[in-house]
């Protein structure tokens, strides 16, 4: 009932449409200063983490601290 | 003689032989057509779990230095098995399943730590956490077969079905689980750890200690009442014992509401990331944990609300999404709001923040 052919056959392999093949998933995170509130994004490195404390603000030279992290779907 | 003539012998036939085939040899045609479906499905399950085992061990070869080679010890542990407790015992099953699962849990650490000569928590927690993931992508896989082969062996099609109905389901948490093994690999935070991100942004600035293994505490104030705050302790990828820190904290300072925030599975139709108030303790796993703090709440007749940011299997393992981030001002919000609503001044709060808390410090 279930022929030689099926067993015999060659490893999967993932299959992606066409739609996949063009959406990337980046990483990024959003820093906030803690004196002026100023939020930036950047891509995110590893070793970040949220509440982490960065660089001192560009703005107003006060502590930076990761208040996000995600992944967004980039359509390209 | 036409078309129309059913006293055609060969049109006859032509009718009569598809008949008989099918009422002979139906299930074994279905039966052919939905394995071919199923075999599909368990080549990409084996896939996932070889793709997963190879994964951790090149993550440990090529980040943590082990002295030794750690493949066949790694390989030992993936096959590991849990028994879980008899269920008709009626003097009570909780304490037996959290000693095995607690059991499990400490062999598994210790083990871990026993292939490298020194290894921060951090790494060890990620190691810890995709070691689980490999064990249940091992599991799926097995069971999945199993069921397949058995079908196959006894030509039995009703043996199949079950299985054909619950293979969507098993290969989306399936496809969750591989997907998650980059994220935990770099350490950032998966839909999940909303909770801990939640309470973690309020225990800045405050003195935290330890309230039970892998868990934080920490004390604070809001408009005039007392705010105790329970999270595991990030980034390290773990859930923490919630259970047993607030035993701890209830015990020790009685507060007048208990609010539990977490991630929840969304229902299909429902928006993800949507924000949803509730009563009783949001805390998902084997439920060892939700027992202790229902009792604990009940002891000392403390109201429980929770919080939940629903989503799907995907997102709760996997990076967290925008929508999901950006969810956490308002969550903060709701529990301002619910403390205003069902406490006045000089009342005590117990928040906890539910889920794995990697890539979340506090």
């Amino acid at each position: 009932m279930f022929s030689k052919k099926e067993e015999k056959r060659a490893p999967y392999t993932v299959e992606q449409c066409e739609s996949c093949k063009k959406e990337t998933k980046r990483k990024f995170i959003v820093e906030q200063c803690e004196s002026c509130k100023k939020e930036t994004k950047r891509k995110f490195i590893e070793g970040d983490y949220i509440f982490k404390e960065t660089s001192p603000c560009v703005s107003c030279k006060g502590q930076l601290r990761i208040t996000k992290i995600f992944g967004e779907i980039i359509k390209t | 003689m036409g078309f129309g003539d059913d006293t055609n012998p060969v049109l006859w036939l032509i009718w009569i032989i598809p008949i008989i085939i099918f009422v002979f040899y139906g299930q074994r045609i279905q039966l052919q057509i939905t394995s071919s479906e199923i075999k599909k499905n368990i080549t990409k399950l084996q896939q996932f779990k070889e793709n997963s085992r190879k994964e951790l061990i090149n993550y440990i070869k090529n980040n943590l230095n082990p002295p030794k080679d750690p493949t066949p010890k790694l390989d030992r542990f993936i096959d590991y098995f849990t028994i879980m407790p008899v269920d008709m015992d009626p003097g009570g099953i909780i304490p037996k399943v959290r000693h095995v699962v607690r059991s499990r849990e400490d062999n598994t650490r210790a083990q871990i730590k026993s292939l490298f000569s020194e290894i921060s928590e951090l790494e060890r927690t990620k190691v810890q956490t995709l070691l689980e993931i490999v064990t249940s992508l091992q599991l799926l896989y097995k069971i999945v077969n199993h069921l397949y082969l058995t079908a196959k062996k006894q030509n039995n099609y009703p043996l199949i079905l079950p299985l054909q109905m619950m293979l969507p389901f098993i290969m989306e948490e399936a496809n969750a689980l591989n997907e998650a093994v980059p994220a935990l690999k770099q350490g950032q935070p998966i839909g999940d750890g909303i909770g801990p991100m939640v309470v973690g942004k309020m225990m800045l600035g405050t003195k935290k200690q330890k309230a039970s293994f892998e868990t934080v505490w920490s004390e604070t104030k809001y408009e005039g009442r007392k705010l105790f705050l329970i999270k595991a302790e990030g980034p390290s990828a773990t859930i923490g014992r919630p259970g047993e820190a607030i035993d701890t904290i209830v015990s020790q300072n009685k507060p007048d509401l208990i609010i539990m925030v977490d991630a929840s599975l969304k229902l299909e139709g429902e928006d993800s990331a949507s924000v949803s108030q509730g009563f009783g303790a949001a805390i998902g796993g084997i439920g060892t944990d939700r027992f202790q703090i229902e009792e604990i709440a009940t002891r000392h007749n403390i109201p429980v609300f929770a919080i939940v940011i629903k989503q799907s299997v995907k997102e709760a393992i996997n990076l967290m999404t925008k929508e999901i981030a950006d969810r956490a001002e308002e969550v903060r919000t709701q529990i301002y709001e619910m403390i205003n609503d069902n406490t006045s001044t000089g009342h005590t709060v117990l928040v906890v923040g539910v889920g794995n808390t990697l890539g979340v410090s506090q």
